[in-house]
């Protein structure tokens, strides 16, 4: 009989977490994880905290797992602000990954400024 | 405590010890009086020799004086031989014949000059060279000579020797007196010399000179010789007395072990002896010794087989006694111990069989099933009876109405039995049982060949009845507790286990013995609305109504909170909170999570539970999550471990029960258990429950065993919890499910986000808030998956705008196949999708579905 090599649990991951970062007038947030209906609303909150001044906001989902139209929704609600403020907006999703895929479906690439890596960010003036 | 058996033992051995000391003085008196008649036996010989030797001094005397007066004859004064040849003729004829050799006197020459028997041989003889006539001569006084050969008759003889004296008063000669020591010739004459022998007790005595020469007996052949043993006759010579024994010593003629009694005679010098051996003379004392000591003996040895006799006796009756009393005490144990009445049965047909040793024993009792009749008997053949059903339920009918006899011989009825039995059994004794309320719940009944029993025997039947009817009424309520209990212990079990698809669940509970205590053993499952199967068993510590307490609400305890939490740590923690300090619990909660494929454990003072790949036939020990068990154990003890769902797989969760027996390793058991899965992954839970009491024996305690098999599932039902909280959960699982079913990583991504946007949908405008529940069910089919979510509230559209229509959009993107339908009773939602095959992108122009696949309000 062989003996099992599993460890006990510890606890179980939180489904979003968000890394902002504030550098140069550019407020960029790393998320990874998920964003969905419950963990939207803390991304909405997280780019809200663009302070005034701010020129642009960049959202890096490299590292997203899963994003819904709830985050769409979150994501075009806070670009339609901030472009009202005339501050850049960007969006980092890998070509290769699912969440590359709900922006083409949608259609929202142009509009959120979707780009493939962060290198490949406008600069902004 | 003196008890009569102690006491009894004292007296015994005071007895004994009487008997001995009295045989020891009687034999010191015995042998006391050994040594004195020795003594007098040695005295009687002695006394013998000084009588005789007195006698022969006597003789000698006489024999003396006679010579002496022959010498004073005017005869021999004047010297006259011719005259004193017819004198000394004359004297002998009429004499005593003491000088058996003849009278003669020899003159100062030393030859002869008459003689009472003057023969031509005597003629010219010539003495002169003899002791005798020289001792005289000189001495003038009488002389005993030694024993000599004549020289006249050639014989053994000796001479007695005086002087006689001319009438002038010299000396003028010697005049002897010759006795002939050969035994005499003719017949009367040795008679007569050997009843004078006999008469003076002097056979064997030996009568010796005094240079030793041995005189009477004489020696074979007439011959003249010393005797052998000169150092003991010299020793004699010695003695100052001139009489003595000597004991222990040589004899005179060198045989050993001798007794020599001896007496000298002074006028002759010879010397009578008596040689004997010591056992001639001791002969008489021995005898009487031994008499003495025989009937002692005998009288001692007669006391003992008396005494012995009577212990015995005695012995053999507190025997019976205390037999009586082992038995008495064996019944009343085994009755005791009896729980049935068929083990009461048993125990009075054991007792009785003993106690009526000539009895063929029929017991017959009541029990639930109905009447419990048999027979038993020390008796040969019985069999035959104990057999017979029939006739043993007719004997059984025959006992009502008090205890009786019967004659089986006699009375009509009954006499088909006497027949049926040899003719041996007359008589029926019988004694009906009854309970305490006077209703008979069997009886007992004994067959014998003798027409009556005693009094003490009906005694003790009584006494047996009164035993039985006790232990009957204890059986019943005995039976009637076993029967609560295991109804409660059955309304404990879940009395069904949930039906999973691809899950198969088995419970086994096996009580412990036939006691009435129910056990603290359980099993249980719970399948929560979210698909995850929770299963527990555990054992409280203990048996009867306070365990199958604790029991119960322990169990509740789990099925309460298996919905609460898929985490079996969880569950547990809230089994500790509800456990009294003397309780003790051990439990193992396993969580089987068919979509993400996992088995979630927990274990507290729990033998693990084994999982079994059925595809690789491996074993796996679920004990990386064990805590102290609930009453021991804190909260922060409890730990759970997750392990991959083997698909197939097969669960068994179990009590140590199962795998303990007594005096064994339960390591031993549980890898039993172990093998038994792995040896058919089909086997039931009866098979495996078979296999372990065949390799490791039955068990003894109570059993729990739930067995689960698993199998790969294509068909998912699950009901949701309308709360956004819930959804990484479930698509994480979700995603693993169709992960293994064959889906890769993008598709079951967009699958997941598909029936993630549907439950957005559902949670956002379904309920509008409030609570309520999604059904999710989901199969595959031919390559195709097919998911249907229904809600039970509306989809509520307050504003047709845009953000609502990207779900639609995504939702018709990902799948092939979107039908969104709307009831009164709620909204259902069917997608399908093929497996293996990317979803085309649509044309712009059908996006947005819009509010046309939106029911309106």
């Amino acid at each position: 009989m062989q003996r099992n090599r599993h460890h006990p649990l510890v606890t179980t991951p939180s489904p979003l977490e968000l890394l902002s970062s504030y550098a140069d007038g550019v407020l960029v947030i790393e998320a990874s994880g998920e964003i969905d209906m419950a963990t939207a609303p803390e991304l909405t909150t997280a780019i809200e905290a663009a302070v005034a001044g701010t020129k642009g906001v960049v959202i890096d989902l490299t590292n997203v797992e899963f994003l819904d139209s709830s985050a769409l929704n979150a994501l075009v609600h806070s670009r339609r602000e901030l472009a009202a403020r005339g501050v850049a907006f960007h969006v980092v999703s890998p070509t290769e990954q699912v969440v590359r895929r709900v922006f083409e479906i949608t259609q929202l690439t142009d509009e959120l400024g979707v780009v493939a890596s962060r290198a490949d960010i406008p600069a902004v003036e | 405590m003196r008890t009569p058996a102690t006491l009894r033992r004292r007296l015994i051995a005071g007895t004994a010890l009487a008997v001995i000391v009295l045989a020891g003085v009687s034999g010191a008196l015995a042998w006391n009086q050994y040594q004195d008649n020795q003594n007098r036996a040695v005295g009687d010989v002695d006394a013998k020799v000084v009588l005789a030797s007195s006698i022969i001094d006597e003789a000698f005397s006489g024999g003396i004086s006679t010579l002496q007066a022959i010498a004073d004859a005017p005869s021999v004064v004047e010297g006259r031989p011719l005259a004193m040849d017819a004198y000394f003729a004359r004297v002998e004829k009429s004499g005593t014949r003491f000088y058996s050799g003849g009278i003669s006197w020899i003159a100062l020459s030393g030859d002869v000059g008459a003689s009472s028997n003057r023969t031509a041989t005597s003629a010219g003889v010539s003495v002169s060279d003899r002791a005798y006539f020289r001792q005289v001569v000189a001495k003038h006084v009488p002389y005993v000579s030694i024993g000599l050969i004549s020289k006249r008759t050639k014989k053994p003889t000796l001479v007695v020797a005086v002087p006689t004296f001319g009438s002038n008063g010299a000396l003028s000669g010697v005049l002897t007196g010759a006795i002939s020591l050969a035994p005499p010739t003719t017949g009367k004459a040795r008679a007569a010399s050997e009843q004078q022998t006999e008469q003076l007790g002097l056979e064997g005595a030996t009568i010796l000179d005094r240079d030793g020469q041995v005189l009477s007996p004489l020696p074979p052949g007439g011959r003249l010789r010393r005797v052998e043993n000169t150092t003991l006759f010299a020793r004699i010579q010695k003695s100052s007395t001139g009489t003595g024994v000597i004991k222990g010593t040589r004899g005179l003629e060198g045989a050993s072990d001798r007794i020599v009694a001896f007496a000298t005679s002074t006028r002759s010098g010879w010397t009578i002896a008596i040689d004997r051996s010591e056992s001639a003379i001791y002969a008489s004392a021995r005898r009487s010794l031994i008499l003495a000591l025989a009937s002692l003996g005998g009288a001692v040895i007669l006391i003992l087989l008396v005494l012995w006799i009577v212990v015995r006796r005695s012995r053999r009756a507190m025997d019976a006694q205390g037999e009586q009393v082992q038995s008495w005490s064996r019944l009343t144990r085994k009755l005791a111990d009896s729980a049935t009445p068929s083990q009461i049965a048993d125990a009075l047909l054991e007792s009785l069989e003993s106690g009526f040793p000539d009895a063929v024993v029929v017991v017959d009792v009541d029990s639930e099933s109905g009447e419990e009749i048999r027979a038993s008997s020390k008796l040969p053949g019985w069999r035959r009876i104990a057999g017979d059903a029939p006739r043993l339920r007719a004997v059984a009918d025959l006992t009502t109405g008090g205890p009786r006899t019967r004659s089986l011989e006699r009375e009509k009825p009954l006499r088909e039995l006497y027949l049926a039995y040899g003719r041996r059994l007359k008589a029926l004794h019988s004694v009906p049982i009854h309970d305490q309320e006077a209703t008979p719940v069997g009886s007992i009944s004994l067959m014998t060949a003798r027409g009556m029993l005693e009094p003490s025997e009906w005694e003790l039947l009584g006494a047996v009845v009164d035993q039985a009817s006790r232990a009957l009424g204890r059986a019943r309520a005995f039976e009637h507790e076993h029967d609560l209990a295991v109804r409660l212990q059955r309304s404990l079990l879940p009395d069904r286990l949930p039906r999973i698809p691809g899950i198969n669940l088995a419970g086994e509970y096996l009580a412990g013995g036939t006691g009435v205590e129910v056990g603290g053993d359980w099993y249980d499952a719970v399948r929560r609305p979210d698909g995850i199967l929770q299963l527990c068993v555990g054992d409280v510590s203990g048996r009867g109504i306070g365990a199958a307490t604790v029991m119960g609400r322990q169990r509740n305890i789990f099925r309460a909170h298996a919905y609460d939490f898929a985490s079996p740590a969880e569950i547990i923690k809230r089994m500790l909170r509800h456990v009294n300090d003397d309780e003790m619990v051990t439990t193992a909660v396993v969580s089987i999570d068919l979509l993400a494929g996992e088995i979630t454990y927990s274990c507290a003072g729990h033998p693990p539970p084994l999982l079994l790949d059925v595809a690789r036939g491996e074993v796996v020990r679920l004990d990386a999550a064990s805590a102290p068990p609930v009453g021991v154990a804190e909260a922060a003890d409890i730990i759970e471990a997750r392990i991959q769902l083997p698909e197939p797989a097969r669960l068994a969760l179990y009590t140590d029960g199962l795998v303990e027996r007594r005096g064994e390793s339960i390591e031993r058991g549980i890898d039993v258990l172990g093998e038994s899965m792995a040896a058919d992954a089909s086997a039931t839970s009866e098979v495996v429950l078979a296999s372990i009491a065949d390799a490791i024996g039955a068990p003894s305690d109570d059993v729990a065993l739930l067995l689960t098999s698993v199998e790969p599932v294509l068909a998912v039902d699950v009901e949701l919890p309308s709360e956004p909280g819930m959804l990484p959960g479930f698509r994480r699982r979700f995603r693993a499910w169709l992960t293994r079913r064959g889906f890769d990583t993008a598709e079951a991504g967009e699958i997941v986000l598909a029936i993630s946007e549907a439950c957005n949908n559902a949670i956002e405008h379904g309920y509008a808030g409030t609570e309520g529940s999604i059904h999710l069910v989901a199969r595959i089919d031919d390559g195709t998956l097919h998911v249907e979510i229904t809600d039970h509230g509306q989809w509520h559209v307050s504003e047709p705008n845009d953000e609502r229509g990207r779900g639609i959009l995504l939702m018709r993107s990902l799948m092939h196949e979107v039908d969104i339908a709307t009831t009164p009773q709620g909204t259902r939602v069917t997608f399908a999708r093929h497996l293996g095959a990317a979803v085309e992108a649509r044309a712009p122009s059908v996006v947005p579905a819009g509010p046309s696949a939106i029911p309106a309000g």
